[in-house]
């Protein structure tokens, strides 16, 4: 399977697991490190920043207001000198036009008094000197076409009772260039008053102003602008921002806040070199804003950063870590990937050959290992288990061989067994006095419990059932011993007692296996219906009466056959009437055992046998069967189960078996 | 500059309507006005000519006149309308040489005034509903109620002293005027502690002077009984009663030129835009969608424009000419106010 294919498998591999653990946890420290060096590298641009902004913006500030200063001494100068004197109006023209000539940076020059001040009766009296290719042109303006009182360049020094910068304005005259106008209020002692008397003004270009702000490059985009005391932007890398807009228009538009903030901040005079951030009107992305103010005209510098272009070192060198990570990325996950595979190829390997030793290929060629780790162990121990497994298996065959050949010969044992004891039935056909019936279930293949009957002579017939201790061969062995001595010491003249004790005899020598079988055996007078028995630790038989009477035949139970060599055993007596039964069994019966560990009983067995009183030997024999078979159930049977029944008919077989079942 | 110029202009404007229509001297003051008549329609024809005046520069407050000229909805009333370039200092001869100014807008003061002093002028429509001048202050100067104002010092634009000369007295507030011109810096520099401005224009122009609303107190003259109103449109007597259907169209025109700024400000301010920089002014498209915004508030404050002029509005503008000594007595409401009627015709 390809590996990916692998890795997409509902059920996670080694591999899987290896990539996302061991991956994982590495990329998070990556990840962590490069966070906290991004982190650290971003504060320490961003410090640097605020230093040189700070230096950049003080700098060019100290710069404007060098130039302004040299701009307001010759107009400060000029009042100090007018105050001082008693000059006369044209003196005062004369001197200014000289001075205008004098400083080529000032543009023009005018002179506007307030009505009436030199008693000609005069409302408008203004002079103003400008140049014009070259030259100083004047031009008087004193007839009200320009009503210059109510002007700013005129009112507001009036009224502040200060020097004043004009707003910036562009002049159409001078090259529509940029210009503001110093105005000083005019005072003279007047009859021991200081009285206002007029305004001077001197027009500059703001051209110096526009190239030390222009000059502020930050990074690529970064730039430098001023604005007047009222937001009104007057230099500015775009043009046409300069006296249309204010920072607050642009604010507005913008619809930024903190825009509209630092306008504020800037005209109050404050000053400020922290990460202001706002919206690059030039290129529309987040920048720093540093400003300070222009203290002589209550102008303020700002200074723009785009944060994009001052992080570019920060960013690039983070991309290049991003990069490098990304490729040590790529290779741990390459070395995860095949180390994993170097561990479950193997295990893959290990796992196929397993599968087929499992189908029975047990000489399926193991994968090889070369490497001597645990993989190596493990392949040998695989390799230990497959020798063994299949040395048991050869060893597994033999034994089952060897146990097939036994079961094959006990089960030949059994039918030598059930040969050996009566099995054809009815057993004496001719003999109207009797039935007789038998079964022996052995609980092995061989069993250890017997019966046997036989005529003795011709009218007494000798009828034996035991029980072997032990069960299997060994019992089977002892049954078929004790069968055929019983045989052999059986005559017409002996009693039953005679032919247990000369059992007895035979089997308690030599006895080394200490075996020994329980045993009863009796007969019956055919004529007579009388019933001679001895018993050698047997279960007492039961007399199942005509009338259904059921009873244990009395006797010893003495001890069994093959205990004590020299026992005497009893024989004991009993008439059996015409259609009374013996019912005789082993303890197979009475001690059957269902589920729950119950035996079958006595009792039962008893109360079973009144029930079915009236049955002929096999219906009686075959109805206890059955009610034992229900009483186990499915457990396996655990002892041999043997029971015999003999009922006698006398003379009366006929009419006996015609009110019978059977 | 911008307010001494508009003084300009209205004397621009008198001068001009003056000698223009003084070519016809006997035009009756106290005539009754003729409601026009369904003219025969010039469709068809060729486009009558038409020159307008506006009292200032090319700014939003005059939105309405442009889109109908630049959207051909002037012509579509078959009219080709010149919209005169407002110059400050040298039109007044050329409006005289050219010697015709068919309709010009006008402050109803200004309009009545000129009217007693006997250029026959009728107003065919008042757009403007309610007046936006307003006096400004500082609440850091602790003015924040007009009986504060007491013996403060109040910037007004020389020519416009009228209408808070009438508040201070009407409220009994001894308050020194100080002339200024057109800028808001003596203001804003602290030489005066009062300002007036107008709402749509001098207001937002101190808002972007770094002033937030809420550091301002604004005192509207109409919410102290002097709702003197603005704009109207005006032509001489003698016009409206020869050309009614003229009239009509023009004052259609324009309305319809409105609702279609109102519909695109956007492209209302760039062509108002695009005309101020053919004029060379300088110009700001936030002030001008301010101005745009409030003209909408004080034209159409219930969503239409009505072109009614009330008579109890007309005498109130006229009672603070009379009681000021501008003007000696009231030219009656009937001549002064000479509405056209729209339903004459539709446009195409």
């Amino acid at each position: 399977m390809p590996f990916f294919a692998r890795l997409a498998r509902p059920t996670r591999g080694l591999t899987f697991k290896f990539i996302v653990s061991i991956f994982a946890s590495v990329a998070l420290v990556f990840a962590l490190i490069v966070l906290y060096n991004y982190t650290l590298s971003k504060r320490a641009v961003e410090k640097n920043l605020k230093m040189n902004a700070e230096n950049l913006t003080k700098k060019a500030v100290a710069q404007i207001e060098t130039v302004l200063t040299a701009f307001q001494k010759v107009p400060d100068n000029y009042s100090q000198i007018i105050e001082g004197s008693d000059f006369s109006k044209e003196a005062m023209l004369r001197i200014l036009k000289q001075e205008l000539i004098s400083n080529p940076e000032i543009y023009g020059a005018a002179l506007a008094f307030e009505p009436g001040v030199f008693g000609d009766g005069r409302k408008y009296d203004m002079a103003y000197y400008y140049r014009n290719l070259g030259a100083i042109e004047e031009k008087f303006l004193n007839d009200g076409q320009y009503e210059y009182f109510t002007m700013d360049w005129y009112q507001i020094p009036k009224m502040l009772d200060r020097p004043v910068w004009s707003d910036p304005y562009f002049d159409e005259g001078a090259g529509n260039i940029a210009m503001s106008t110093y105005s000083v209020p005019l005072y003279r002692t007047i009859g021991g008053k200081k009285r206002f008397i007029g305004i001077l003004t001197a027009d500059v270009s703001l051209a110096w102003l526009e190239k030390i702000v222009d000059s502020i490059k930050v990074y690529e985009t970064g730039y430098g602008f001023v604005i007047s005391s009222n937001g009104t932007i007057v230099t500015h890398p775009m043009k046409e921002m300069m006296m249309n807009e204010t920072i607050f228009s642009i604010a507005e538009a913008q619809g930024s806040k903190p825009l509209r903030e630092i306008g504020r901040n800037m005209i109050r005079g404050e000053e400020s070199f922290a990460e202001l951030e706002y919206r690059n009107i030039r290129t529309g992305k987040l920048s720093w804003i540093a400003y300070a103010p222009i203290t002589l005209n209550h102008w303020s510098i700002g200074v723009v950063f785009p944060v994009d272009e001052f992080m570019a070192d920060v960013n690039s060198l983070f991309t290049r870590i991003l990069l490098l990570g990304s490729a040590g990325m790529i290779l741990i996950l390459t070395i995860i990937i095949l180390i994993s595979a170097s561990i479950t190829r193997p295990l893959r390997s290990l796992s196929r050959v397993s599968k087929k030793i499992a189908e029975g290929n047990f000489q399926a060629a193991l994968p090889e290992i070369k490497t001597k780790d645990e993989m190596k162990e493990l392949h040998d121990s695989f390799a230990y288990m497959q020798k063994k497994i299949s040395e048991y298996i050869v060893n597994l065959r033999e034994t089952t061989a060897a146990r097939e050949k036994i079961e094959s010969e006990l089960r030949i044992a059994r039918d030598i067994q059930m040969g050996m004891i009566p099995h054809l039935f009815p057993p004496f056909p001719n003999l109207t006095e009797i039935d007789l019936f038998a079964v022996l279930k052995p609980a092995k293949e061989v069993g250890g419990d017997l019966y046997d009957f036989f005529l003795l002579g011709e009218d007494k017939l000798c009828f034996a059932i035991g029980d072997v201790s032990g069960k299997g061969v060994p019992a089977s062995l002892f049954m078929a011993v004790t069968r055929t001595l019983l045989r052999s010491v059986a005559d017409r003249e002996g009693s039953p007692a005679d032919f247990i004790c000369a059992l007895n005899k035979s089997l308690s020598i030599n006895n080394e296996s200490c075996m020994f079988v329980t045993f009863f055996v009796g007969v019956l007078d055919l004529g007579t219906g009388d019933v001679v028995y001895a018993n050698a630790g047997h279960n007492p038989p039961v007399v199942v009466r005509r009338n259904g009477d059921v009873e244990d035949l009395e006797m010893d139970r003495a001890v069994p056959v093959g205990v004590f060599e020299d026992y005497l055993f009893k024989d004991f007596s009993v008439r059996l009437a015409e259609g009374d039964k013996i019912f005789m069994y082993t303890d197979g019966v009475t001690e059957a055992e269902n589920g729950a560990g119950e035996f079958y009983t006595v009792e039962r067995l008893m109360s079973r046998l009144a029930k079915n009183s009236p049955d002929l030997p096999e219906a009686l024999i075959q109805a206890v069967g059955q009610d034992v078979t229900h009483h186990v159930g499915a457990c396996p049977q655990s002892d041999d189960i043997t029971m015999m029944s003999i009922i006698y008919f006398g003379e009366n077989r006929d009419a006996l078996t015609g009110d019978r079942r059977g | 500059m911008k307010r001494s110029v508009s003084l300009a202009a209205i004397t621009i404007l008198i001068v001009s309507l003056s000698l223009s229509f003084k070519a016809k001297p006997d035009a009756a003051v106290d005539q009754t006005p003729v409601r026009s008549a369904p003219a025969a329609s010039t469709s068809g024809g060729e486009l009558r000519n038409v020159t307008f005046l506006p009292y200032w520069v090319a700014n939003a407050q005059f939105a309405g006149y442009y889109m109908a000229k630049e959207l051909g909805i002037y012509e579509k009333y078959g009219m080709n309308v010149e919209i005169i370039p407002y110059e400050p200092f040298y039109t007044t001869s050329q409006m005289i040489q050219r010697g015709t100014i068919d309709f010009a807008a006008s402050w109803l003061l200004n309009a009545i005034e000129m009217k007693a002093s006997g250029v026959d002028i009728v107003n065919i429509a008042q757009f403007s509903t309610r007046s936006s001048l307003m006096l400004l202050t500082k609440k850091s100067s602790g003015i924040n109620k007009l009986e504060d104002m007491k013996g403060k010092k109040a910037g007004i634009w020389t020519g416009y002293e009228l209408q808070p000369r009438a508040l201070f007295k009407k409220f009994n507030l001894d308050v020194e005027i100080v002339p200024i011109g057109s800028t808001n810096n003596l203001f804003l520099r602290d030489g005066v502690q009062i300002t007036n401005a107008n709402w749509f224009d001098e207001y937002h122009s101190i808002i972007n002077a770094g002033y937030n609303p809420d550091e301002l107190n604004i005192f509207f003259f109409a919410d102290f009984g002097l709702n003197l109103l603005e704009d109207g449109i005006y032509c001489l007597a003698e016009k409206m009663r020869q050309d009614p259907q003229l009239c009509a169209d023009f004052v259609a025109a324009t309305r319809d030129g409105w609702m279609a700024a109102y519909a695109d400000p956007e492209r209302a301010i760039d062509v108002v835009v695009a005309y101020a920089l053919k004029m060379n002014l300088p110009v700001n498209r936030i002030h001008q969608r301010w101005m745009l915004d409030r003209y909408r508030d004080l034209y159409i404050p219930k969503g239409e424009m009505s072109i009614v002029l009330a008579e109890k509005d007309y005498l109130l503008a006229a009672e603070v000419l009379k009681d000021s000594g501008q003007i000696s007595a009231i030219p009656p409401f009937a001549g002064f106010f000479d509405p056209v009627d729209l339903k004459v015709k539709k446009a195409d």
